[in-house]
């Protein structure tokens, strides 16, 4: 596909996407981001705001109005994320097919399935809180899956609460999903989780994890534990922090620092 | 109704006016003096005669001293060349207003050769200040002035190619224009020539040196009009108002076509477009390709309303120095924008490719860009391509890049 024209208008009031924290200026963006995000139909996106936001911000008053007829006719909201993405020239015909199928295929879901999807991604942009909500309301569904994808349910739990800093919580979802799975694997992220939270062995769990590893496993953990940590010693972020604080300038240096601090920070607070 | 037109030819020889509807003309010499002591100006010949009685201090070549930026210092006070140029225009227009007892025009349209960008904003900010709106301010080129003389002539005048010698003391040129129409429109082209052969007209005055100027015209006509025919040749520049001087030159244009004099072909061209201006709808609807206009259509395709079009930067005819155009576009998937030129008959075809290797790398579809283009003159465009960033996703960043591409080498 060769240039795309895009309106040249910059909306007064944008379209706030609560779950990205993100707010949305042009039609180009908001088709980008419903691309980008399919699961966002879980998410409420499909809704009078936005609607208003095509009408009134956009100017695109043909589009609104055909959203309302889909919506008053019973249309689901999938079938009008694809509406949109079709409205808009930023994806061909063929771009445009392959968001049918994802589309379609969250639609074949099933329900459970669309929750850990939704949870995932939640997880994927690093919103941790609602990802943990998420996972919660899947195992407290009374419909249950297989014990594999309830088990898969209990090890993102744990993967969701370690980044949360929630130890315990973490250990015990963890501890869940190898006794549904008995995934090896699983035992070696116990081992990642008490190495990282607990690496003097104070906790209270550190005694029962040690009872569950087998000498081999240890010994294979450790290794994989002190590549990953090498691993990480040589990464680009290290290597930034480095940088940062090699810097010569001190002003320079102050206003880097405080950067950076500022970006965690605010990674932190959406991690709600 | 007839509107009320002041048509000019601006050079720095002479200065002529038309008050259209009426066709008297008048012509000033491009002089202005200053009267010594006194906050008052006279123009053209007036200004010659305050200059010889030694009570004014003259200035010429007005034009020239506004394209340098010059400054010239009368009775002890510097003036900038475009303020000069100012009140020679409202002194000329003062003494036209007062002999021909007309009313102020609804639409003033300068004619000159050499338009450059810096030339037409001095003319037009001299014209806004003394009192004329700016979209009733027109800035032509001779060539344009000389297709609308010819067009508001009749048909059989024009149904060929037409030439035009225009002669002054310090110029020859040679202006030819052409024809064409198709289904739509009339295509019109006008090109014009500087002659090197120009000669100071004192030649006349005796008749070995008249002879001899005869000579060089026949010459440069010969040269010039080769063996094409023509449904009307014109002559231009008081020095013909006399043409006994130039027999055989004459002789040869009559042997080319029908031979017109007319000394203000120039005024009279710029009053006539001025009227096409004030009409709602165009008198000659025309495609005009000449100096100051463009010569060839220039294009990007895009996808839009989603189906492949055809956004023009600029199309033949067009006044280069209108308004820029500004685009908002996502590349996609190409490093390229392809520039595409095609002349007014289609024949000559180019295209032009603008790297964006500059731009951030990111997703391919938040790659949004910010095109700017305007046009330095006719045959070069000035492209301005910026990152505009893709909403908060990924702020705009001063990647940015400033080309100048030549249209036609």
């Amino acid at each position: 596909m060769g240039l795309i024209l895009c309106e040249n208008l910059r909306t007064k009031n944008p379209f706030h996407i609560e779950v990205l924290s993100l707010n949305i200026y042009s039609f180009e963006e908001l088709c980008y981001i419903i691309y980008e995000n399919p699961i966002l139909v879980t998410e409420g996106i499909v809704s009078d705001e936005l609607v208003d936001f095509i009408e009134n911000e956009l100017g695109l008053s043909a589009l609104a109005e055909g959203i309302r007829r889909k919506k008053s006719n019973g249309v689901d909201d999938t079938d009008i994320l694809v509406y949109i993405i079709d409205s808009c020239d930023l994806y061909n015909n063929a771009e445009s097919i392959l968001f049918r199928n994802a589309v379609a295929k969250i639609k074949k879901m099933s329900v459970w399935e669309v929750g850990k999807q939704r949870a995932d991604y939640m997880f994927y942009i690093g919103r941790y809180g609602v990802a943990k909500k998420y996972y919660l309301e899947i195992l407290d569904m009374e419909k249950k899956a297989d014990n594999n994808f309830v088990g898969s349910i209990y090890h993102n739990l744990g993967v969701t609460y370690a980044n949360l800093f929630l130890y315990e919580e973490a250990y015990d979802a963890f501890k869940k999903s190898y006794e549904l799975t008995s995934d090896e694997v699983i035992l070696m992220e116990i081992y990642f989780l008490k190495r990282i939270f607990d690496s003097e062995g104070k906790k209270k769990k550190s005694a029962e994890i040690n009872d569950a590893f087998k000498e081999d496993l240890m010994v294979e953990a450790k290794k994989a534990f002190d590549i990953a940590v090498s691993g990480i010693k040589d990464g680009d972020r290290l290597k930034y922090i480095d940088h940062i604080f090699n810097m010569e300038d001190k002003e320079e240096k102050k206003k880097m620092i405080s950067e950076y601090i500022k970006k965690l920070k605010s990674d932190y607070r959406n991690m709600k | 109704m007839n509107p009320k037109v002041l048509g000019i030819a601006l050079s720095d020889i002479s200065t002529g006016l038309i008050f259209y509807p009426d066709d008297e003309a008048l012509t000033f010499p491009t002089v202005i003096s200053k009267k010594k002591n006194e906050d008052a100006w006279v123009v053209g010949e007036e200004a010659y005669a305050l200059a010889l009685d030694g009570k004014g201090i003259i200035t010429d070549k007005l034009l020239k001293l506004t394209r340098k930026n010059g400054i010239a210092t009368i009775d002890g006070t510097r003036y900038k060349g475009r303020d000069i140029l100012k009140l020679f225009f409202k002194e000329i227009i003062q003494v036209g207003m007062e002999k021909l007892y007309k009313e102020k025009p609804e639409e003033v349209v300068i004619a000159l050769a050499g338009l450059d960008q810096n030339i037409m904003r001095d003319i037009r900010e001299a014209f806004v200040g003394l009192g004329y709106q700016p979209n009733h301010i027109h800035i032509i080129s001779k060539e344009e002035s000389f297709i609308y003389f010819v067009l508001s002539l009749k048909k059989d005048i024009w149904n060929n190619r037409v030439g035009m010698f225009d002669l002054s003391d310090v110029s020859l040129t040679y202006y030819e224009m052409l024809a064409n129409r198709n289904a739509r429109k009339l295509f019109v082209s006008a090109e014009s020539e500087n002659m090197d052969e120009a000669f100071n007209l004192q030649i006349l005055s005796n008749p070995s040196g008249a002879k001899l100027a005869d000579k060089i015209l026949t010459s440069v006509a010969e040269k010039v009009m080769d063996k094409k025919q023509f449904s009307a040749i014109f002559l231009t520049g008081q020095v013909f108002s006399e043409h006994d001087w130039a027999e055989n030159f004459i002789s040869f244009l009559c042997s080319r076509g029908r031979v017109y004099l007319d000394t203000n072909i120039f005024a009279k061209g710029a009053a006539f477009k001025g009227v096409d201006l004030a009409n709602e709808n165009s008198i000659y609807n025309i495609v005009a390709t000449c100096e100051g206009r463009l010569k060839s259509d220039i294009y990007i395709d895009v996808v839009s309303g989603g189906k492949e079009a055809k956004i023009y930067l600029g199309k033949a005819g067009d006044f280069w120095n209108e308004p820029t155009t500004e685009l908002l576009l996502v590349p996609d998937n190409s490093e390229i924008i392809d520039i595409n030129v095609v002349s007014v008959d289609g024949k000559d075809k180019k295209n032009i490719p603008i790297l964006l290797d500059f731009l951030p790398k990111r997703p391919i579809k938040t790659r949004r860009i910010f095109l700017k283009s305007s046009f330095l003159n006719n045959k070069i465009m000035n492209l301005e391509i910026a990152d505009a960033g893709f909403g908060d996703m990924y702020p705009a960043t001063d990647a940015k890049r400033n080309i100048e591409v030549s249209i036609w080498d």
